[in-house]
């Protein structure tokens, strides 16, 4: 795997960003059209507008032109609005484009979809992130575009009455961008310097307002307000720093949208007085001169419109780079089933080293032996690699040292015992339906007397009856309707049923109360004899019960000097 | 939004104020910029048709419209400097606030859930934006429509009064009734937007159980149906806004057209027209901003609503007023007498219980969970007000003692503790913020968490972040009870001290327990699912909870 930041890496986002933003360009460019479209309307509307002043100067009749005038402003709210329709529609392709993507490399990369980070932050990233993208397409991209093209067409309608307006105009938008890049970037260095300690900030009362129960009861509400009051202030004065700096390119712009519209209106206006100091070669009408003050803020107009759509490429851009590198290494993704083992295995671990799909880390120099009818129990804190030594069995985890043994046989990369496998994780899959077709999930085929052992050995047969259910009763979105530990005994049930070799169980009693986790607990010891069981876990009561626990230490104690 | 503010003491009056005018200063001189740009051309053709080229005044036009151009360039980056400092100042002033006011409410121990806290975050964000995003936009356009509208009357009554109700409809009406349909289509939306979050979260939870079923692919596939589905009824929400601004821009253009067509006919000043005609183009095209003030105006007014209520709380309800209440020297004895707890207004109440407890002896409370014994203890303690029955702390009703002084005295270690970010350290001296280093280790050690602490390479500077805590959860619960040691409490409430330790850990936490019952005139009230029998640690009363 290439390390982080070869050439080839930094492009990975930008590919997929033109990958996805292909999906939409039909609309944008349709988009874009008519938003040209509405820049020409514009210099109808300007040139009618103009020359009807200037033929009611001259005593001459208006209507003509105050008629095409009209004309334009008609063709510009249809393009305008036809260009946001499209737009729009721009957004939904791009955004389902990458969604695409994504849940399909979620659905290849399986267990390993979650690469290190918690469930919750990927569902945030598959939802929220490519949501986001729905802007890049709708409004960076064919923005960006307008900014250079509306401009252009202005420009030319401008030169076409006054060149040295038209000068004018060109001369202010060429020192522009060195001025807007000029205050932009020493505002973003800053502001990255300090994005970290407000973050810090923002979480603070986040975390006081989650605690306040906690905070109350130890009597400590007044000074952590106290505290809560120096942090918001010193935000403020931080803020306003970097704010001084941030604004002045907004000014820049301002400043140069307004003084070129200033100038212009100077230039000409002396001129039709005649008093202009200069000459310069042109003879102005009053026609001509209130075409261009006319078509002047339509100038820079788009340009902006693309200052105040920089955010909507930033979210563009960030999306891509969390998302991408994820997708293309889900590519090469490759999984082996292995045929299913006839007997409980040993599963032997020899100073095994796993990363997730980056190039975090999971664990290092684990060893450990599993042995048929055993509890075999691995403890540690949260992202000690509990998780990642399971789903190394499913081929989930990258191995970067070590060996894998299964009854002495080397578990090669890519090679999966899933077909060997039952698993229970913290809160299992329910579907709508009822309990015996939630049952037979994992193994349809499973014949009556079958599921009804496995009901029955795990206890949950015992308490669908307590609770006045059966294994007909019906289930809703989720498992609505199920307490922790019925759910948790109906998971255990359907690994069971499924009549593997393997049990690998993931803080299985995560979400119980300390009675149904005892109760869980001496189900599970019965279940073990014919089985492997490796049990990751947190809960003191779960490895008590362990037959042996492997402890998974801290990882940065581990790393290598 | 305006109540919040004054609620808060008015912070930053001065500066909201001047970011108010400069606002509207910059709205006006934008509109003035055209308009008396489009007067002074055509004034000046006329005058120079006329041959009176070097008699016009052309000094002070001139100048006004560069006045004109720098006023909205400085007005605009004041207006933003000062409006964004005036916020600042009020969120320095709001926050603690609302954290102090919340927190003083606040019934029990257990942290706010997660949907109630991000609703908070998201009122507090929108109630402190609601003048950058409301008022400070809304007085530029209104400021410069004003003046578009008055130039407009001056150069013609009838189109000024055309332009003064399309005016309305542009800026106020419509604006207004598309945001009206848009919240309520985006309303629909987000409760289906929860259901299919549901649904892919599901996914990612579950996706080795799926992968080991082969079933990951297609349930993707109707993730991904159903993200798309959720997608395309997202259009519900822009469409009201569509066209809206162009329309609104036709309506500025008409109207130029309508004042120069009226003008050519009625033969007055043509220079006005022209004036108030482009200074309309503008200001009309300006207002198409007003859908955003009216997009964000309902938010933040609600936001602030809210708000305001829990300033209005300086204290518990259930408090005893600080002026009359009774002192207290200690807690002992404290008597229930058919005491009955409730953890909400809504909440299922507990079955009323009595007992007394004295120096040494030790209190069970035993019940399954949800049974309600942590809501016992934390009544006990004063977090709640009593559903019912007598509760009194050395002989005085509950009623008449400041939360505050019963909290000084009695301390609680819960199952699940929660913490703060920071460093252990800093979690311990919540409880004790003079605490010294010998302290805190007594403290740690006591609750035997020693040698886990002294294990973790940071020791008591280990970092607690908000999604991670250095320990595991047996760990955490032991450094919670010697956070509540520290706190020195006459009563001590530990809830399933026990659980999950094997049987010689449990023995040595007995001993150092009793240890400290025995150590000063203390007691003990353990919450646990079945009684604890441990030897040399016998409970002196139990009360039971169905």
């Amino acid at each position: 795997m290439a390390s982080s930041g070869t050439p080839q890496d930094k492009n990975i986002p930008r590919v997929a960003l033109r990958r996805w933003g292909e999906a939409a360009r039909g609309n944008v460019r349709g988009a874009l059209a008519l938003q040209v479209l509405a820049v020409c309307a514009w210099v109808a509307i300007a040139w009618g507008l103009g020359h009807a002043v200037g033929a009611l100067a001259e005593g001459g009749a208006p209507a003509a032109w105050l008629g095409l005038a009209l004309a334009g402003a008609a063709l510009r709210t249809a393009a305008v609005w036809g260009a946001e329709t499209l737009a729009a529609r721009a957004g939904l392709a791009m955004v389902g484009a990458a969604r695409s993507e994504v849940l399909g490399a979620a659905a290849r990369a399986g267990p390993a979809m979650l690469g290190g980070e918690s469930a919750g932050a990927r569902t945030s990233q598959i939802v929220d992130r490519t949501g986001k993208l729905a802007a890049y397409a709708a409004n960076w991209m064919p923005g960006r575009q307008l900014a250079l093209i509306g401009p252009l067409v202005i420009l030319i309608a401008a030169a076409t009455q006054t060149w040295l307006a038209a000068i004018l105009l060109l001369v202010s938008v060429i020192v522009l961008p060195v001025f807007i890049w000029l205050t932009a970037s020493e505002t973003a260095s800053r502001a990255r310097a300090q994005q970290a300690s407000l973050d810090l900030l923002s979480g603070s009362f986040q975390a006081r307002a989650a605690q306040a129960g906690l905070i109350r009861a130890f009597r400590a509400v007044t000074r952590e307000t106290r505290a809560l009051e120096q942090a918001s202030e010193s935000l403020r004065q931080r803020t306003m720093a970097i704010l001084r700096v941030a604004f002045l390119s907004t000014a820049v712009l301002e400043f140069f949208a307004s003084v070129s519209i200033a100038l212009v209106a100077v230039y000409v206006g002396f001129k039709l007085l005649g008093v202009f100091p200069f000459e310069t070669g042109e003879t102005l009408t009053l026609a001509e001169g209130l075409t261009v003050l006319i078509l002047a803020p339509e100038f820079f107009a788009p340009i902006r419109r693309l200052s105040g759509l920089h955010h909507d490429r930033a979210d563009g851009v960030a999306a891509a780079e969390m998302l991408a590198p994820w997708i293309a290494a889900a590519e090469h993704t490759q999984v082996t089933r292995l045929p299913r083992l006839n007997a409980a295995p040993v599963i032997a671990f020899e100073q095994v080293t796993l990363a997730h799909a980056g190039e975090r880390a999971a664990v290092r120099g684990v060893s450990f032996t599993a042995r048929p009818g055993e509890l075999c129990g691995l403890s540690g804190p949260s992202g000690s690699g509990k998780s990642s030594c399971l789903l190394a069995l499913l081929a989930r985890t990258r191995r970067i040292e070590g060996h894998i043994l299964i009854d002495s046989r080397q578990l090669e990369d890519g090679e999966s015992l899933a077909e060997s496998v039952a698993y229970v994780g913290q809160t299992p899959w329910v579907v709508e339906g009822t309990v015996r077709s939630n049952l037979l999930l994992g193994a349809p085929a499973a014949s009556e007397a079958a599921l009804e052992e496995a009901a029955r050995r795990t206890g949950l047969l015992d308490l669908l009856t307590a609770s006045g259910r059966s294994l007909d009763s019906p289930l809703g979105r989720f498992g609505a309707g199920l307490s922790g530990g019925q759910r948790q005994r109906l998971a255990l049930a359907r690994a069971l049923l499924r009549d593997a070799p393997v049990l690998l169980f993931d803080e299985p009693t995560a979400h119980l109360d300390p009675e149904a986790e005892a109760g869980f607990i001496a189900v599970l010891k019965s279940l073990a004899r014919g089985r492997t069981l490796l049990i990751a876990s947190h809960s003191e009561a779960v490895l008590a019960a362990c037959d042996m626990t492997v402890p998974l230490g801290n990882l940065t104690e581990l790393e290598p000097a | 939004m305006i109540r919040l503010w004054r609620a808060l003491g008015s912070p930053a009056r001065t500066r909201f104020l001047i970011a108010l005018a400069l606002s509207a200063l910059a709205g006006a001189s934008g509109i003035v910029l055209l308009g008396l740009s489009g007067w002074f051309l055509t004034a000046a053709a006329l005058t120079g048709m006329a041959g009176a080229g070097h008699v016009f005044n052309h000094l002070y036009p001139s100048a006004g419209v560069r006045l004109a151009a720098f006023a909205r360039v400085i007005a605009r980056y004041g207006e933003q400097l000062v409006g964004h400092d005036a916020t600042l100042s009020l969120s320095a002033r709001l926050r603690p606030a609302i954290f102090s006011g919340s927190a003083h409410a606040r019934r029990g121990f257990a942290s706010l859930p997660a949907s109630q806290l991000s609703a908070l975050i998201d009122d507090v964000d929108d109630a402190e934006r609601g003048f950058l995003r409301v008022m400070s936009p809304a007085a530029a356009i209104l400021a410069g429509l004003l003046v578009a509208l008055g130039l407009a009357l001056a150069a013609d009554w009838f189109s000024g009064l055309l332009a003064l109700a399309l005016a309305a409809l542009f800026s106020l009406a419509l604006p207004w009734r598309a945001v009206r349909r848009s919240h309520a289509a985006a309303e629909d939306h987000a409760r289906q937007g929860e259901a299919v979050r549901e649904q892919v979260s599901r996914l990612v939870e579950n996706a080795v159980e799926l992968d080991i079923a082969g079933a990951l692919t297609a349930e993707a596939e109707r993730a991904r149906k159903a993200l798309g589905a959720h997608l395309t009824a997202g259009e519900a929400i822009q469409k009201p806004f569509r066209g809206l601004g162009a329309l609104g821009s036709l309506a500025g253009l008409a109207l130029a057209a309508l004042l120069i067509w009226r003008v050519a006919g009625s033969g007055s000043d043509l220079s006005l027209a022209v004036g108030a005609g482009l200074a309309l183009i503008a200001a009309f095209d300006a207002a198409a901003a007003m859908i955003k003030v009216f997009d964000a105006a309902p938010r933040a007014g609600l936001a602030a609503g809210r708000l305001r209520n829990r300033l209005l709380i300086a204290n518990a309800p259930w408090d005893a007023p600080e002026e009359t209440a009774r002192p207290l020297d200690t807690v002992f004895p404290i008597r229930a007498d058919g005491l009955v707890a409730q953890a909400s207004g809504t909440a299922p109440t507990t079955p009323p219980v009595s007992f007394t407890l004295a120096p040494g002896e030790v209190l069970q409370l035993i019940g399954p969970s949800g049974s309600g014994k942590t809501t016992l203890a934390e009544t006990v303690m004063r977090l709640h007000p009593p559903a019912g029955g007598a509760l009194s702390h050395a002989g005085i009703p509950a009623g008449e003692l400041r939360i505050a002084a019963v909290l000084e005295r009695i301390a609680l270690s819960p199952q699940f503790p929660a913490f703060l970010p920071g460093t252990l350290a800093d979690q311990l001296r919540l409880a004790a913020p003079g605490a010294s280093e010998a302290d805190l280790w007594a403290a740690v050690d006591l609750a035997l968490a020693g040698p886990v602490v002294r294990a973790h390479p940071d020791g008591l500077s280990a970092l607690f972040t908000e999604s991670e805590a250095p320990f595991s959860g047996g760990e955490l619960r032991r450094i919670g009870l010697a956070r509540a040691l520290l706190v020195e409490p006459e009563v001590l409430v530990l809830d399933e001290p026990f659980a999950g330790l094997d049987a010689a850990t449990q023995r040595a936490l007995a001993a150092n327990l009793s240890d400290w019952l025995q150590a000063a005139p203390r007691a003990l009230i353990l919450l646990a699912h079945k009684p604890v029998g441990l030897e040399g640690f016998e409970a002196s009363r139990t009360v039971r909870l169905a």
